[in-house]
Formats: structure tokens, sequence, C-alpha cells
């Protein structure tokens, strides 16, 4: 009885299978079917649609809105992982060399946004974000002498880069700190006893022995910021114009502003290559073997 | 949110938030320094929090927009009461949030623990490449999967309804709750299991009365998690719901948000504040899980 029988076994995985096949899978393979067509979502291409081979994918490549939402993605994605890394890291490594009353706390109260939920995020910081000189952001920039900022409209892409940075950079402060503290003390005493500097210390020893941690965070990181979508449309909608319009957006705007599905499926199926190129080598450095 | 990715093959890293081992006396210069940028960085974390809370629970001046932070004039309850009984109604729209999210998180549960007791206890030929499946999906963001999933779930006529996003949501919430829980099952020895089975339980039975409640913390953590996600998930039903009726409160929150001018923010946060009541208490009471469980996947490298 301790092997489990095909039967049971089968039993037992089948509903799992079914769910995923049904809501992922499924989909997954129709929008590679669909981004072949022209299919919309209302309107007489929506029963009467017909294959029109790789056309979507040469409108794509030649359409300045899809390469503008493909950089955006990109800035947003690599501004917010360098913020987070620089004052994650630093953070960390001022941390891990003691320990202080009460950090066990901040550090707690650091990493509170992880639980707020997206639409919440873009909320609380639609008031940050205020207009004039009475907006939160704004009154605090006024006690440095900065004269009141239109956030949202001037610097849209610095706003959700912020309030990406709000919500994780505490994330990777702890994780990096995990990381850190990871690393065998005899090794750091070793190194010592042999009389390494602290730069050394820092290039030789800890940044090496925690390279995978801030890998696999890299790695996790770029593929959340470009399937972004919640925050940024909540708090902007993609605009002003199209400033914030992110990879997410853009296909969210063709299927269910445009109503032209195939289309938007194709767009589609381009982040879907991308972050499947991103989670391949995320697996890679996890060592899950086939 | 970053993915949440349960770790591979290897045990699980210890993580703590407090320091340990042995530390230099540091000056007390450095320290001061440690302390200001821990203080500085807590206070950016928390000032965005005091506008819900000033707004829901006070009454402003008659001068002032409510979008702005102000010098309460009363202390009120009357935000709340709109948001419930009044314009907000707040009432369906939780009620609706917790029937699908409760109803996700419950079918997962269910599917998760027989298809993770497979995954721990069986030996088949496509075990590892359908793990490494598994993982695969619970990578890909959902944005890229969206627009095919409406036409899935127009196809089974679930548009504008509860029990679509409910199924969709279960279906996200699935991969990570699999990984969860088969780790946790596979902690419980199987010895245990044999000698039951030798006074003639049958595998029903200890699955029941051995497995599950020995992997009870599992199952308790894999639950937070994933309702944790699936109560803040905004595109499911930003896509499938078109019913006032049967929005959920992000989309409620959502709607409102853009729908008005001159907008109440007062009741706005009211209901803002009661959504967050479960991520609060999340915090509170499970921070630990929720940490480990999005740090595992960055950690296993280690």
């Amino acid at each position: 009885m301790t092997r489990l029988s095909n039967r049971s076994l089968f039993l037992f995985l089948s509903p799992a299978l079914l769910m995923l096949t049904l809501f992922t899978l499924l989909p997954a393979i129709w929008a590679v079917y669909v981004s072949f067509t022209d299919l919309a979502l209302a309107g007489p291409k929506a029963l009467n649609y017909s294959f029109i081979g790789l056309r979507n994918y040469v409108k794509l490549f030649n359409d300045p809105n899809f390469h503008h939402a493909i950089l955006l993605s990109v800035e947003y994605t690599v501004l917010t992982n360098i913020g987070q890394f620089i004052i994650g890291l630093t953070a960390a490594l001022i941390l891990s060399r003691r320990r202080l009353r009460g950090q066990g706390f901040l550090l707690a109260v650091i990493v509170l946004p992880m639980v707020i939920p997206g639409i919440m995020q873009a909320l609380i910081w639609s008031s940050m974000f205020g207009s004039g000189e009475l907006g939160t952001l704004n009154r605090i920039a006024g006690w440095f002498g900065v004269e009141p900022v239109l956030w949202l409209r001037t610097a849209p892409m610095f706003s959700i880069v912020l309030v990406n940075f709000w919500n994780n950079a505490g994330f990777a402060m702890i994780l990096f700190l995990a990381g850190l503290e990871n690393i065998p003390k005899e090794i750091i005493e070793s190194a010592t006893i042999d009389g390494a500097n602290g730069r050394q210390m820092l290039t030789r020893i800890k940044l090496p022995l925690i390279r995978y941690v801030v890998m696999l965070w890299l790695l996790l990181n770029t593929i959340g910021c470009l399937g972004m979508f919640d925050l940024v449309f909540a708090l902007t909608r993609g605009g002003p114009g199209n400033a914030t319009e992110l990879l997410g957006i853009y296909i969210y705007n063709q299927g269910f502003q445009y109503f032209e599905l195939g289309y938007g499926s194709a767009a589609a199926m381009i982040m879907l290559f991308i972050s499947l190129g991103f989670a391949f080598i995320y697996m890679r450095l996890m060592r899950v073997e086939l | 949110m970053t993915t949440q990715t349960p770790s591979v093959g290897q045990p699980r890293p210890q993580i703590r938030l407090q320091t340990r081992g042995a530390y230099q006396r540091a000056h007390w210069l450095d320290v001061g320094l440690v302390y200001l940028f821990l203080i500085l960085f807590s206070i950016f974390i928390l000032i965005p929090f005091i506008w819900p809370f000033l707004t829901a629970f006070t009454n402003k001046p008659e001068s002032v927009s409510t979008l702005y932070l102000y010098w309460p004039e009363s202390f009120t309850w009357e935000h709340f009461n709109n948001a419930l009984f009044g314009r907000g109604d707040a009432l369906t729209l939780l009620r609706n949030s917790i029937l699908t999210v409760g109803g996700a998180v419950l079918l997962a549960l269910v599917i998760c623990s027989m298809g993770g007791y497979a995954l721990s206890r069986g030996r088949f030929r496509f075990k590892r490449a359908l793990m490494f499946a598994i993982l695969l999906v619970q990578i890909i963001p959902g944005t890229a999967t969206v627009l095919p999933l409406y036409l899935i779930m127009r196809e089974l006529k679930l548009i504008n309804s509860l029990v679509g996003v409910g199924l969709g949501m279960a279906a996200g919430a699935i991969p990570f709750m699999m990984w969860v829980m088969k780790g946790f099952i596979d902690s419980v020895p199987i010895e245990l299991e044999e000698a039951a089975w030798l006074d003639g339980a049958s595998r029903r039975q200890t699955l029941a009365q051995i497995v599950f409640p020995l992997a009870l913390p599992g199952v308790g953590a894999a639950a937070i998690l994933s309702f944790n996600g699936a109560w803040g998930a905004f595109f499911l039903p930003l896509i499938l719901l078109s019913d006032a009726k049967k929005f959920l409160m992000p989309l409620g929150l959502f709607r409102a948000l853009i729908a008005y001018t001159n907008l109440d923010y007062g009741m706005l946060n009211a209901m803002g504040l009661l959504y967050m009541l479960p991520s609060f208490l999340i915090f509170i009471f499970a921070r630990q899980y929720l940490i480990r469980g999005t740090m595992a996947g960055a950690m296993a490298g280690q």
C-alpha cells in the first residue's frame, strides 16, 4: 500500500490538473491562436473573425504605441530594481553588522506595505500626490523650499516608481539581510584573520555569497514589474496621455478599450515570451532539475 | 507584490527579522546613524497611512478638501455609516468579496491537499516535469494570459458571475499552494501512515486522521497566503464583472475612485479601511508566514 496506485494517483491529481488546464494552459494556447486572427470583443468581427496570419505581429512591430509601452515597462523595471537594490543592500549591510534594540519592530513597520492591496496603494497615494501646496508630498517638499509639483502630471514615471519603492523596498532589505546572516560566521571570521579589510570583505566575501539571493530577487522583481497592472492602472489609468501606459495596461486597452482581442493577444504573447525567458533563467538558478 | 514562489528541493533557509551572532561594539555615532536611517524609513512608510485614518474617522473643517491632510474638527462614525449602509454599499461589496475569496481559498485548499499528497507520496514518470510546469505557471504574470482567460470564461458562460471570478482566483492560487502542501506533507513521515495501514486503516482514513492534522500548520499558512493574494486581486474582477451588484471590494473602490467628481474621500477611506482590515490582521498575526513564503522563492539559491 506504500505506493499510490495509478488510479488513486490520477484521482488525487485530476482536480488540480483540470483547473490548471482550463484556466491557465487553455487560455495560453487559445491566445496563440487568437493572436493570428482579427477577433474583436464586440461588433461584426466578434463572430465573423478570420485567420490573418502574422498581420497582428507585423502591425505590433510598426506600432509606435507598442514600442512606447515596451520602453516604459523596461524603464519602470530598471528604475524600480536600481532604487530598491541600492537602498535594500545598503540597509542590509549596515543592519547585519549589529543588533539594535527595537530593530525587529522597525523592520516590521518597513515591510507593512507588502500586505496592502494594489488598489489601496493607489488610493492612499492619490492624496500623497495631491496637487497644489496642500498635497502631502508637496507639503513635505515645501519644508525644503521646493515649489509645489503636479506629481502625476509632470513626473508620472517617478511617481509610480516611488509607490513601488514604498511597497517593496522593505522586502528587498530584509531579504538581503537574511541572505547576509545566512553566511556562516566561520567564513567571516577566517577572512578577518586572513586580514581582509572592509572593502575586500564586501566585494570578495559578502557579495559573492549572496549573489544567488540577489539574482533570484532581481528576476522575480523584473517579472513582477513586467506584469504590473493594478497599482498603476488605478493611480493613473496609463496617463497622462500614455505616459504610464505600461505593457500590461497597453494589453488591457487593446482588448477592453479598443475591443481588438486578436491584436491585444498578440501583444500578450510577446509579454508571455519575455516573462517565460526570465522565468526559465530564474528556474535554472533555483536549480530545479527535470 | 513580488510573486510568491516556493523553495525547491532544499531545506528551507532560516529567516529571522532579528539579527544574531557576534557583533563588534559599535561607535555610538554609528548606531545613531543606523537608528536615524531606520526611523526615517519607517516614517516614510507610515506617512501615507495618516490620510485614510484621518479622513475616515474625523470631520473636516468646512474650507478644506478631503483629498488633503487637515486638522480634524471632531471624531465621527458617519463615514463608516455612509460606507456600510449609505452610498458606499460596502456591505454588499464585502459580502461578495468574502464569499468569492473564501470559496476560492477553500476550493484551492481541497484541491491542493489532494494534489499535494499525490505529489508527495506518488512516484510516477513525469513528476519532476509536472512540478516544474506548475512552478512555471506560478511565475508567469497573470497580465499576460488575461485576454484569453476572458474568452474561456465567456465560453463557459462565467462572465459577470462570482463563480467565474472565484474559479479564476482558485486557479491562480493552486500552483503556489500545491508546492507548499507538498512540502508540508513531505515532512509527515510515511512510517506513521504505514503503521496505521497495518492496523487496518484505509488510505482515506490515514489521510484525514494522520497526514492532515500533522500538516495543519502548513495548511493554515497556505490558506493565509492565498487569501492575501486573492483578496487583493483586481485585474480578474475588473474584466469579468460589469454588474455593480456583483462587484468585489477592490472593484467597488476603483469605480468610486474614478466615477465621482467632488469625491467623498471620508466615505471612500472608510470603505478602504474595511477592505484593508484582513490585510492588517494578516500583518499583525501572520507576517512571518507571508515574509517566509515570499522569501522562499529568492532564498533557495543559498
